[in-house]
């Protein structure tokens, strides 16, 4: 099977499949196939074909959710696409047995089979979990295979040696190699906590490995066209021309 | 980009940096070849790596392995509840036509309660065979051959 991204701000992963050949993915990304791929829904992910109400329940937790879609071409080649759900890029790695990954929640584009997506509790803290922008779970690569994952915005690498740190805002850490350290801290100082403007946490990064940044956070994003959206009643914000647009726009 | 150990530049491909090179040699997986927006997968015979085919639900049951039952239970009970829901809107938006007919129909309405009564039987006998009609289409579409069955 060949993978190939396609696009630029917005981009699709066409998955070109033989015969037989299988793509699985754990949430709804599709954009358009060819009539001859068949769709199921299975439980189980991995090599084995293992499957357990645990191992499920794990991926659920995970955001991986209840069912996987498995996307088989059936009597010839088909191919499938799949659609990124917001600006940004995809990008793959490589999972194998010594080299898992982890991923932010919804990161898990498509894979092929043997990939196996689970949870992950990185942080130590359950409090720094949950207020620290990342969410207290995150998505956990293993198995074998290659996966493909959707990270918002421009992406940044950057190859930590052993016990290197990077200092990065939780919203914006995409994904990174199972040997990298993840720990969320707090910002030292409370005016920096309480009128810095960026949160109480960051994601402490500790090397060796790789980790890939996102330059746009999901939350930031948010909050930012939070002001443009219509507010009960009909109202809109009219801070700036767009809202001043949608003003207008929603009184026709 | 910048190395943090080195201050120079990081290459593009992978992030790391030509002059303290990569953290650790990252052996490739046989049969795979990727690049930055592309990838090519040898695939073992057949195809899947995990052989098997789709119910007449759409739920894959994989070969030598029980039936996940989980999955089918769970897949009909969701059908179930979506035709319910829309049973019950159905009929609840006739009961408010019907009352309305009841109140302005002086007469006419019970008529019309009735009519929309068992109209709105007949719409729930019409989810059913819908229910029943999706199920059999499953059980055509998976009597189609599959690469992977023995």
């Amino acid at each position: 099977m060949d993978f190939s991204v396609k696009g630029t701000i917005l981009p699709v992963l066409e998955a070109t499949l033989q015969p037989g050949e299988v793509v699985v993915s754990t949430h709804g990304d599709l954009g358009w196939m060819t009539p001859n791929v068949q769709l199921s829904q299975t439980t189980t992910m991995g090599k084995g074909g293992n499957r357990g109400l645990m191992k499920t329940a794990k991926r659920v937790v995970g955001g991986g959710g209840l069912f996987i879609t498995r996307y088989q071409a059936e009597g010839g080649p088909g191919s499938v696409t799949f659609a990124a759900k917001l600006p940004g890029n995809i990008i793959n790695v490589q999972v194998a047995p010594d080299a898992p990954y982890y991923v932010h929640r919804s990161g898990f584009m498509c894979g092929t089979e043997g990939i196996e997506a689970t949870v992950a509790l990185q942080q130590k803290k359950f409090t720094s979990g949950i207020f620290g922008g990342m969410g207290f779970f995150l998505q956990h690569l293993q198995g074998e295979g290659v996966a493909w994952l959707e990270l918002s915005g421009e992406i940044f690498t950057y190859d930590l040696q052993e016990g290197e740190t990077l200092r990065v805002h939780p919203g914006h850490v995409g994904a990174f190699e199972g040997s990298v350290q993840f720990k969320t801290g707090t910002i030292p100082g409370l005016a920096n906590k309480f009128f810095g403007g960026n949160g109480f946490f960051l994601a402490d990064l500790t090397g060796p490995g790789k980790v890939w940044l996102q330059s746009m956070s999901i939350a930031s994003l948010a909050a930012e066209i939070a002001d443009y959206m219509p507010q009960q009643g009909g109202s809109t914000s009219s801070s700036v021309a767009g809202g001043v647009l949608g003003g207008i726009l929603s009184s026709q | 980009m910048t190395c943090l150990r080195c201050g120079g530049p990081l290459s593009d491909d992978g992030g790391a940096c030509p002059v303290c090179g990569p953290t650790k040699e990252r052996s490739a997986l046989e049969g795979i070849s990727t690049t930055r927006t592309s990838a090519h997968i040898d695939s073992p015979e057949g195809g899947a790596v995990v052989a098997g085919s789709p119910d007449r639900l759409g739920v894959f049951q994989a070969e030598g392995h029980s039936l996940n039952w989980f999955a089918r239970i769970t897949t009909l009970g969701v059908t179930a509840l979506f035709l319910a829901v829309v049973a019950i809107l159905f009929l609840v938006a006739l009961g408010g036509i019907s009352a309305g007919f009841a109140l302005l129909g002086h007469g006419l309405g019970g008529v019309v309660v009735g009519l929309f009564v068992i109209g709105g039987f007949g719409v729930v006998a019409l989810l059913i065979v819908v229910g029943f009609s999706l199920v059999a289409n499953e059980k055509k579409n998976s009597n189609q051959p599959s690469t992977t069955k023995e």
